[in-house]
């Protein structure tokens, strides 16, 4: 009776350290796929993280691109309106990975000059863009201006749909020192500090093109 | 010499005088070439260092130009400005000037033909220059007046091409930022050409005679 119960528990024990065995191998196949697929996901989110920064470089590009072209080139009107978009999907591309997008935020003021006045409060804006670009891009590419590669300078003819005509003329604004200040030279001439305040008003003017009113 | 030429036709004789007359200028005119290339180097460097917003369109490139016509004459000028203009319109950090390119260097040439006609008018007495600087200073800006009105319509042409109308020419050549900007270039080429001008024309021949 002793001799059988030995043989039976000396069979089942074998039988289930055969299984142990196969479960052991089985698992540590499981853990060397699961070290793979970890370095692969290290990778990729690695890859990632390079496009992610590539994209913000294109970005960079692309909008220094849009600030040198001839405004009626059909290249700068695809990219100027393309580079909206792009700057949304670069944010939430950047918020999924974790980790914050380099920006700065802006405050925008467009006066149409009939009452209507639309604010775009803390927006985001890349590091390095100029006024123009910044507008731009708020406005989802809705500018008009002629380029004067002479000067560096667009000259800006219409801003959210709204033309400027014979009376009235579109004026770029920057808010410092309390006050809200005309910008000599233009939207280009201005680079867009973290926190700096902008304006376009739809104003009347003298003869020496001083504006007839301010923000 | 003699040998050489001996035996030869006539046809031949006058193409080696063409030969000559070719060759001949070149090799005398490597002091120009020297002179234009300081002139261009010093323009581009002073470009650069004027670049910045805060010297938004002010430039030396049109004072040197009309010196370099003053002093040695419209080809030195001209080529001056030929130069200087297309090196800055791919160089400039503003970003390339590109199809515009033509008209800007255009419009320096004018500087160029004043600075002979001033050179004509007035001549290289020292005295007389410096009596002269107003007219001197008047003169740069009256070219820059017109430099700016010659590329503001070519900025329009190149805008609404094929399309152009009359009121686009209008607006696009007189408007706040156009305003903004020709006075400040015109401002600045009249205080250069009272200032640095006559400095430049007679200090230029002084420094060059000691050199030699």
């Amino acid at each position: 009776m002793l001799i059988a119960l030995l043989v039976v528990s000396g069979t089942s024990a074998v039988i289930y350290y055969g299984q142990y065995q196969t479960e052991a191998s089985q698992n540590q196949r499981y853990v060397r796929e699961l070290n793979t697929a970890l370095a692969s996901y290290r990778s990729l989110s690695g890859s990632f993280n390079s496009s992610i920064s590539d994209y913000g470089r294109t970005l960079t590009l692309l909008s220094s691109a849009v600030a040198n072209l001839n405004t009626s080139t059909p290249a700068y009107r695809n990219a100027s309106v393309s580079l909206a978009s792009l700057w949304s999907s670069y944010q939430q591309l950047s918020r999924l990975s974790g980790r914050r997008a380099l920006v700065y935020s802006v405050h925008l003021l467009v006066d149409l000059g009939n009452g209507t006045r639309r604010w775009f409060n803390n927006t985001s804006i890349q590091p390095g863009w100029n006024g123009y670009v910044a507008t731009l891009v708020l406005l989802k590419g809705n500018l008009e201006a002629a380029w004067y590669p002479q000067y560096g300078e667009h000259f800006v003819t219409a801003v959210d749909g709204v033309m400027q005509n014979s009376k009235a003329s579109w004026f770029f604004w920057d808010y410092g020192g309390g006050n809200w200040n005309v910008a000599q030279t233009g939207a280009d001439g201005l680079m867009v500090d973290n926190g700096t305040s902008i304006a376009w008003t739809l104003c009347g003017y003298d003869i020496n093109y001083n504006p007839s009113c301010s923000p | 010499m003699r040998n050489f030429l001996e035996g030869r036709n006539s046809l031949e004789w006058k193409s080696l005088k063409l030969v000559g007359w070719i060759i001949q200028p070149t090799m005398e005119k490597t002091g120009n070439v020297a002179i234009i290339a300081l002139f261009t180097a010093v323009i581009v460097g002073s470009d650069l260092a004027l670049s910045g917003p805060e010297f938004s369109n002010i430039k030396l490139l049109d004072t040197l130009v009309f010196v370099s016509a003053y002093l040695f004459g419209f080809r030195v000028g001209a080529a001056v400005g030929i130069l200087s203009e297309t090196i800055w319109s791919f160089l400039s950090p503003i970003g390339m000037a590109g199809i515009i390119t033509p008209f800007l260097v255009a419009g320096e040439l004018l500087f160029a033909a004043a600075g002979l006609a001033a050179s004509r008018v007035w001549g290289p007495e020292p005295r007389a220059i410096s009596e002269k600087a107003l007219f001197l200073g008047a003169l740069l800006a009256i070219c820059a007046f017109v430099w700016d009105i010659e590329t503001n319509a070519a900025t329009a042409l190149i805008q609404y091409w094929p399309t152009l109308g009359i009121g686009q020419l209008v607006g696009t050549m007189f408007n706040p930022l156009t305003l903004a900007f020709a006075l400040a270039h015109e401002g600045s080429d009249f205080a250069f050409g009272c200032i640095l001008a006559p400095s430049f024309i007679l200090l230029i021949p002084k420094a060059f005679r000691r050199r030699v």
